[in-house]
């Protein structure tokens, strides 16, 4: 919890220790998210644009950024691996939905073209007790967007006394993406959850909001390593004849192991650790497991 | 005058070319790079090299265990560094060469030749050919250590490092290294060089090769740090019931019954058919 008056802490690495990423102990409810300083920021930057100076040479950026890219063409919204890391890091993050439980999982590793800047962040969100969010692309831009989905959760929560559903996080994710369309948030998304009846569901998402309901979906570096393992043995893609079974927890976690730890040994952007958050009526639980430091 | 304008003409069409290329989707092929940890170090009684084995391509790991250090001579070996063929062509070229002048005069090739060979033959290309190299061996004028760089520049100093990694390991070596070392000790200092290369450098990867060359006597120590081997295999793995893959038509022929084997062939084209005749009819008879 921010205190007020440390507006610097807002940028800072601090804020990756706020105690709503992610709890490690399990049954932390969204409820426990604290006043989060957003709200100042937000005012400083108006007064900001309103000293009349100040204004003037907000405006000129704001002409020479758009200038920019309409002469160079739009921000690239996918490209080279190396070219994404370069801009912050990127991640690979998936989302397994099962019959009545999902699992959220992402990498720890923060890569920036060559070098590891981190091994230990966590890029996961946890919106409610059957909500998970996990975040793949920029760094920045993905601690931007999960703090104002933080705030608009707890104005959520405190007009309807109740915590957002799975669908209605899911509508939401993509608005706030869409609002962005000609600057989009570099990240690329994938939400799981449990539903109003009680089922597993992921969302996987393109940067300016455009989603999609699955079974099972991963986005980052990773992606096409693992999507392809992912429909083969959780839809049973290009297996013909092959009995549809629906997998247990423990066996979709065993599989998400050997994934990220085969992504791990080809993509030089996936190791160090990974998060696996199983989410089931009783709450979120995460798992911690290493994969390589190379 | 025309002349003098003529390069920054040609750097304009060829920018003026590349755009165009680019936005007709044309690139040039993409070559496979070791960002890579090479380093070399000389001790009391000769030279220790060290490498990664990581080879990438862009962001993808290309090849988990390859070899770094590569023969040059039987008292010479090279790592290499920058795009892999390179390395090992124009290191192979060398080695190549001098074997041909080791056979046409009968002594122990010199670690200075081979450099100056390298050297020559990199210039010629312009800095085209990536190869970065750490150049070690020990000849009748004892110990050596050179650094090639990919125009043909050379440094020849105690302790050196190349690529990605090399600042990692350079760091490792500024504080570790002191003049005549032990043989354990200048292993040791190696195998943290590279570890440092291979742990913090994300072009760098997999096991650490050493090689070893005393006067009379070469050592090369594939693997000689193994931590980086896979960790969680899935315990249920990957069995799929026989039938999975869909058979869309099937069609069986039977095998000829009387094949005939021609033995005597006067000419050599005959012969080889010849040949051929009864390996097919083998291959026939058992399915």
């Amino acid at each position: 919890m921010l205190s007020e008056g440390t507006l610097g802490a807002v940028w800072g690495p601090s804020l990756a220790v706020l105690p709503t990423r992610v709890p490690r102990e399990p049954g932390c409810t969204a409820s426990g998210l604290g006043p989060i300083s957003t709200s100042t920021s937000i005012l400083t930057g108006l007064c900001f644009v309103r000293a009349p100076r100040a204004r003037f040479w907000f405006i000129v950026s704001c002409v020479y950024v758009v200038g920019l890219t309409g002469a160079f063409g739009r921000p690239p919204v996918s490209g080279s691996s190396l070219l994404l890391c370069g801009s912050g890091s990127c991640r690979t993050v998936l989302a397994v939905a099962g019959k009545d439980f999902c699992v959220v999982a992402s990498d720890t590793r923060l890569g920036l073209g060559y070098s590891i800047p981190s091994r230990k962040v966590s890029r996961i969100l946890k919106m409610t007790d059957k909500v998970v969010l996990a975040s793949s692309g920029m760094q920045a831009d993905m601690m931007t967007l999960h703090k104002t989905l933080r705030m608009r959760l707890v104005k959520y929560q405190q007009n309807h006394q109740k915590d957002m559903s799975l669908t209605a996080a899911s509508q939401m994710l993509s608005n706030m993406l869409y609002t962005r369309r000609f600057f989009p948030y570099y990240t690329f998304n994938v939400l799981g959850g449990i539903d109003e009846k009680g089922e597993g569901w992921a969302y996987g998402y393109d940067a300016i909001g455009s989603h999609e309901k699955v079974s099972a979906v991963c986005s980052g570096t990773g992606q096409t390593l693992i999507q392809p393992v992912l429909d083969n043995q959780i839809e049973f893609k290009q297996q013909w004849g092959a009995p549809k079974v629906d997998l247990s927890l423990e066996a979709t976690v065993e599989l998400i192991r050997d994934a990220f730890t085969s992504a791990g040994e080809r993509d030089i952007y996936t190791g160090d650790y990974v998060e696996i958050c199983k989410i089931t009526k009783d709450g979120v639980e995460v798992e911690e497991f290493q994969l390589k430091f190379d | 005058m025309v002349f003098p304008c003529l390069p920054l003409l040609r750097h304009a069409a060829s920018l003026w070319y590349g755009s165009l290329c680019g936005r007709r989707g044309y690139t040039m092929p993409k070559p496979v790079k070791t960002g890579t940890t090479i380093a070399g170090v000389v001790f009391a009684d000769g030279i220790v090299l060290g490498a990664d084995t990581r080879a990438t391509s862009g962001s993808t790991v290309f090849e988990k265990f390859c070899e770094k250090i590569h023969y040059i001579a039987p008292n010479i070996y090279c790592c290499g560094a920058g795009t892999s063929a390179d390395t090992e062509s124009s290191t192979g070229l060398i080695s190549s060469q001098l074997e041909l002048h080791r056979l046409a005069t009968g002594r122990e090739s010199r670690v200075s030749t081979s450099l100056t060979m390298l050297k020559r033959m990199l210039f010629r290309y312009q800095g085209h050919v990536s190869a970065a190299l750490v150049l070690g061996g020990v000849d009748l004028h004892g110990p050596h250590l050179y650094t090639v760089y990919p125009h043909g520049s050379t440094d020849r100093l105690p302790y050196v490092t190349m690529g990605s990694g090399s600042l990692a390991a350079m760091a490792v070596f500024e504080t570790g290294y002191k003049d005549d070392l032990s043989l354990e000790d200048a292993k040791n200092l190696v195998y943290r060089g590279i570890s440092a290369g291979i742990y913090n450098d994300l072009g760098s990867g997999g096991n650490v090769d050493l090689c070893i060359i005393k006067r009379g006597s070469t050592e090369y120590l594939r693997g000689f740090a193994t931590e980086n081997a896979r960790k969680y295999r899935r315990p249920s793995g990957y069995a799929f019931a026989p039938g999975t893959t869909a058979v869309l038509s099937s069609k069986f022929t039977r095998p000829l019954k009387e094949i005939a084997v021609v033995e005597e062939a006067g000419v050599a084209e005959a012969a080889v058919d010849g040949a051929a005749t009864p390996a097919t009819g083998e291959m026939d008879t058992t399915t």
